[in-house]
């Protein structure tokens, strides 16, 4: 009963963020800020898939950049360089980004503790690294250009209102899909391993593969959005996927809130638009996101959503509890 | 043997220079309540952890239904049939009651990955059954008007309840009971003490770590005694009151 009621309002949840989706470009239509509210929804895609693996399964990763790296590069490779077609090359994008991500996993997550932190750190500097040294394949430092269109049909995906609709239904789908898996029996058992994974264990869970299918299928939402990003933008360079993004995306996660898929999108639409509205001081940004990390930690360590989340419901439990006692 | 549900034999492991236990050899009849004692650092804890699969014994087997699950990881255990709870709470405090006790039936279950992301066939049925079981067990514990509490707000006695249920929920047949009741009150330990007759009473076999003799010596219907990682003593409970090598031990008489 209690499940249920959660599931119809996740529903309910979907219905009516399908509708702004779709409702949006009728009221908003300068393509400014449709640029602006398309990286949200690429980067949407990518926290919902980061915060499975940190909100839900506690394993915290500072590599996704390079993950989305991986798919905007060997979309751009391939289409450009081996003639691939878009779509193409976003499924080959995604089965290599997804066996990096499990040759990765296996040996770190067999550790206890946060040895994916530094491997995924480790990676996504080897993987700058590569993108800004290797610049017959790569472009080198100065990018990657001439990345075709992604199209269906005689339908091409050339301006950013075609692209909003794409993007967006791409991170609906994701968002879709995070919510089924973590209202499930999986969803569940990755809470757990978080919770304690020796007592998951016990109880049947395969802690170690779990670890290991969530980080494969966190790097697939991070290749497929990057694989998007290339064929939106048509040009693609080192820069955006360095480390600092990868910090980037961890904050967006613990602003919305850990453990919460719709918290994830109040963390991207609260930060991805901050080096904007900042760039009259644009140096002091990294101090910005500094202290909105550290505020938040401190004073609201589970996110926002999740705090406003808990307050709400605490109440609502001091009132039925009051109710509880008054019948017995 | 068909009646036994255990078999630890001749196990042996030992950390740096320490022996945890040497030799270890004991039998538990199925659907029986044993006790484990012995004085603290006698190997009790590491006994379970080596039977239950998170430590891998260096020397000896350890069958369970007649075939051998030695070294075996504790999920495979659980599959099997085998769990237990934990000596300090290992509650998942992230999570409801409720939910606790659901992930208990995770080994009963199959839905993974692929079926749970798009929602296959099937899906919501299981979670249905998930959730109607859960509920059931809450109710054999009494806990059904907390299943909706987040697990952490409850107090340190009905989270021992709550690992109990949870370990229930995933229709064991061998429980392993590390100290259910260590830091309960004589209300508490009596409950505690009546579930687990109830338990055994649905035919799980039960191995119960305790320093609380009262109820171990009420409830086991067999003891093992251990003491600096060796068996000292195996019996019935008045057998071993009397025995004056388990009385050394404890008392710290010479025997």
């Amino acid at each position: 009963m209690t499940w249920g009621w959660i599931k119809n309002k996740s529903y309910l949840g979907l219905l009516l963020l399908g509708l702004t989706i779709l409702l949006f470009p009728l009221v908003i239509n300068n393509p400014y800020y449709l640029n602006v509210v398309n990286i949200i929804g690429l980067n949407t895609l990518i926290v919902v898939g980061l915060n499975l693996l940190i909100g839900y399964a506690g394993q915290i990763s500072l590599g996704h950049a390079a993950f989305y790296g991986l798919g905007a590069y060997l979309s751009g490779i391939l289409t450009v360089s081996y003639h691939f077609s878009p779509w193409t090359a976003m499924g080959l994008a995604l089965m290599v980004t997804g066996l990096l991500a499990l040759l990765i996993g296996i040996p770190t997550l067999k550790l206890h503790g946060h040895y994916l932190v530094m491997a995924t750190l480790g990676f996504n500097i080897i993987v700058n690294i590569i993108m800004i040294q290797w610049d017959q394949v790569t472009g080198g430092p100065s990018g990657f250009p001439g990345i075709p269109n992604l199209k269906i049909g005689a339908l091409v995906f050339d301006s950013d209102q075609k692209m909003y609709y794409l993007i967006w239904f791409f991170t609906f789908m994701g968002i879709t899909l995070a919510l089924n898996l973590v209202q499930s029996r999986v969803g569940r058992a990755l809470r757990a391993l978080h919770g304690s994974e020796v007592a998951a264990g016990s109880l049947g869970v395969k802690t170690e593969a779990y670890k290991v299918k969530v980080f494969v299928l966190s790097a697939l939402y991070a290749s497929l959005a990057g694989s998007l990003y290339a064929h939106y933008l048509t040009f693609i360079s080192p820069k955006t996927f360095d480390i600092f993004f990868s910090v980037e995306l961890v904050t967006m996660v613990i602003v919305g809130g850990m453990g919460s898929i719709w918290g994830t999108l109040f963390g991207t639409f609260f930060i991805t638009p901050l080096p904007v509205m900042l760039h009259f001081f644009d140096e002091y940004k990294d101090i910005f996101y500094g202290f909105i990390l550290v505020f938040i930690l401190i004073f609201l360590p589970e996110g926002v959503v999740v705090a406003l989340r808990n307050r709400y419901r605490t109440r609502n439990r001091r009132v039925s509890g009051a109710d509880l006692q008054g019948e017995s | 043997m068909k009646d036994l549900i255990l078999q630890v034999q001749e196990v042996s492991i030992s950390f740096g220079g320490l022996k945890a236990m040497e030799e270890v050899s004991f039998d538990l009849p199925r659907g029986r309540i044993t006790a484990l004692i012995g004085p603290n650092g006698a190997g009790k804890t590491t006994t379970i952890n080596i039977i239950s699969g998170i430590y891998r014994p260096q020397k000896g087997r350890v069958f369970f239904k007649g075939q051998s699950v030695t070294g075996q990881r504790p999920y495979r255990l659980a599959c099997l049939g085998l769990t237990r709870t934990f000596q300090n709470i290992q509650i998942f405090q992230n999570m409801t009651v409720l939910e606790n006790v659901m992930v208990g039936l995770h080994s009963r279950t199959q839905k993974e990955f692929l079926s749970s992301l798009f929602f296959l066939p099937g899906v919501r049925q299981e979670e249905r059954e998930i959730e109607r079981k859960a509920w059931e067990i809450l109710d054999f514990f009494n806990l059904r008007n907390k299943g909706p509490w987040p697990a952490a707000s409850l107090s340190y006695g009905d989270q021992k309840r709550i690992e109990m249920a949870r370990a229930l929920a995933s229709q064991p047949d061998l429980i392993l009971l590390d100290e259910p009741v260590a830091g309960l009150n004589m209300t508490e330990t009596q409950e505690v003490a009546h579930l687990i007759l109830r338990i055994c009473a649905q035919g799980i076999s039960v191995l119960l770590v305790e320093h609380d003799m009262n109820l171990v010596m009420k409830i086991s219907d067999q003891i093992v005694v251990l003491n600096f990682g060796q068996k000292i003593a195996e019996g019935p409970p008045e057998a071993i009151q009397k025995d004056p090598q388990v009385l050394a031990a404890y008392l710290g008489t010479e025997a």
